[in-house]
């Protein structure tokens, strides 16, 4: 059983405490070993969940945060740029990760998959490479596809054999066909049907997309 | 459980075999027995699947094959004409095509012909889905899907499919729209008329492409 560490007690994080009750809530069903025990949240404001009926505890601040043992982190937030500031800061102070996948994500075990990952995918066929921190919700992705650290894959998006670089952000009801190559630093914006190579640092949209900024 | 092969010229074939497995863990998870036994797949691209991680095991090429026992065949081609031309070739060297009908796909009864991957998230009771036809994780409320069709991911089908029709990804036709045969829509596409037989559809709304670029 490993203990974990929630970063972040909002949308995401909150989604990580559901998928990890439904794990435990499984794993009790079919008599198998618990896997996880939440020690709780860390976020810098200790007032998250006032107002919800949630009653895991918020540890202490993520600022001056450092590993109290064994126990593993996962990071509650789906943007890039927030997952490197943290996944940094906290690696330097000698935190490990733990890569979450939902229990109701249909994964093939027939992929690579790197550290921090947070899977609630739709499905995640074979052949399929994840580089570390990254988050696919709600998504397909098929085989071939390749998607980079730190990237975001949300909503009811389809990636084909494409290869995604890192910190970039696909937002909901995207299509990023075969053989396109999606650069570093890219926005894919909801709705857009990617049809061509999307330089680095660029945000495209609309059908086909085309660059905005 | 059946043994089956998986037939394919590319990573759709990859895709199809995770769609088996994916069958025999749902049934796993129900307490039922897995229905298949992945041999492994033919094709006659050296390496249809690149270096994508898979375990599926390489049984040799298509156009040498002889089928050689009880074993079945999942037609694992996203192409119409390409179907209907391996269908044919194959059929008449004595193989015999497997029908997979994803469990978790929302419906009642349904009538579908030989040879189809029908892994949708959901089609319409009564439906008449013909020969050869692949439906990937989409919404249909058509009452036909014609042969050697092909419908993509995340699609939203209220019309009928004509025969050889390929619709992609995320594409929708609104309000019973029909697409003819022979049709391509392209990705994304948001049909508001009828596809007219041969179309290639594309945009939002949808318009006839002009030019066949891809």
């Amino acid at each position: 059983m490993k203990d974990i560490i929630i970063v972040c007690a909002g949308t995401y994080g909150r989604e990580a405490l559901a998928m990890i009750k439904e794990h435990n809530r499984l794993a009790e069903i079919f008599k198998r070993e618990i896997p996880y025990r939440v020690l709780g949240f860390i976020d810098d404001n200790p007032d998250a969940f006032a107002g919800t009926d949630i009653d895991t505890p918020i540890l202490g601040g993520i600022s001056d945060w450092k590993p109290i043992g064994d126990e593993y982190y996962v990071i509650g937030s789906a943007f890039p740029a927030v997952k490197v500031k943290l996944a940094t800061m906290l690696k330097e102070r000698g935190c490990r990760f733990e890569s979450l996948v939902a229990p109701w994500s249909m994964v093939s075990k027939d992929i690579e998959m790197g550290e921090g990952c947070f899977v609630s995918a739709h499905s995640i066929s074979a052949g399929v490479k994840l580089g570390n921190f990254v988050n696919v919700n709600g998504s397909m992705l098929t085989p071939g596809a390749v998607i980079g650290d730190f990237s975001t894959v949300t909503g009811f998006s389809v990636v084909e054999a494409a290869t995604v670089g890192k910190r970039v952000f696909v937002g909901s009801h995207a299509v990023i066909p075969a053989g396109v190559h999606v650069g570093d630093d890219a926005q894919i914006s909801v709705g857009s049907i990617v049809t061509g190579d999307v330089e680095a640092g660029t945000t495209v949209f609309g059908v086909p997309a085309v660059v905005i900024q | 459980m059946k043994d089956v092969i998986v037939v394919c010229d590319d990573l759709f074939g990859l895709e199809v075999c995770s769609i088996l497995e994916q069958i025999n863990q749902w049934n796993i998870g129900y307490w039922m027995k897995p229905p298949y036994n992945l041999l492994g797949y033919i094709s006659d691209a050296q390496a249809p699947f690149g270096d994508a991680p898979h375990s599926v095991k390489r049984l040799g090429g298509i156009r040498d094959w002889a089928p050689a026992g009880e074993e079945k065949y999942v037609l694992a081609i996203t192409d119409p004409k390409r179907k209907q031309q391996l269908a044919a070739a194959l059929k008449a060297a004595g193989f015999v095509f497997e029908t997979v009908f994803a469990p978790w796909t929302v419906t009642a009864p349904v009538e579908v012909g030989e040879g189809c991957v029908i892994a949708a998230y959901s089609i319409k009771p009564g439906m008449h889905i013909g020969d050869f036809v692949t439906v990937m994780d989409s919404m249909l409320t058509s009452h036909s899907v014609g042969d050697y069709s092909t419908i993509m991911r995340f699609a939203n089908i209220t019309g009928d499919v004509g025969k050889f029709a390929f619709v992609g990804n995320h594409a929708y036709s609104h309000l019973g729209k029909s697409i003819g045969d022979y049709c391509r829509i392209r990705d994304g596409a948001v049909l508001v008329k009828n596809a007219k037989e041969g179309a290639v559809m594309a945009g939002v709304p949808a318009v006839k492409v002009k030019k066949e670029t891809a």
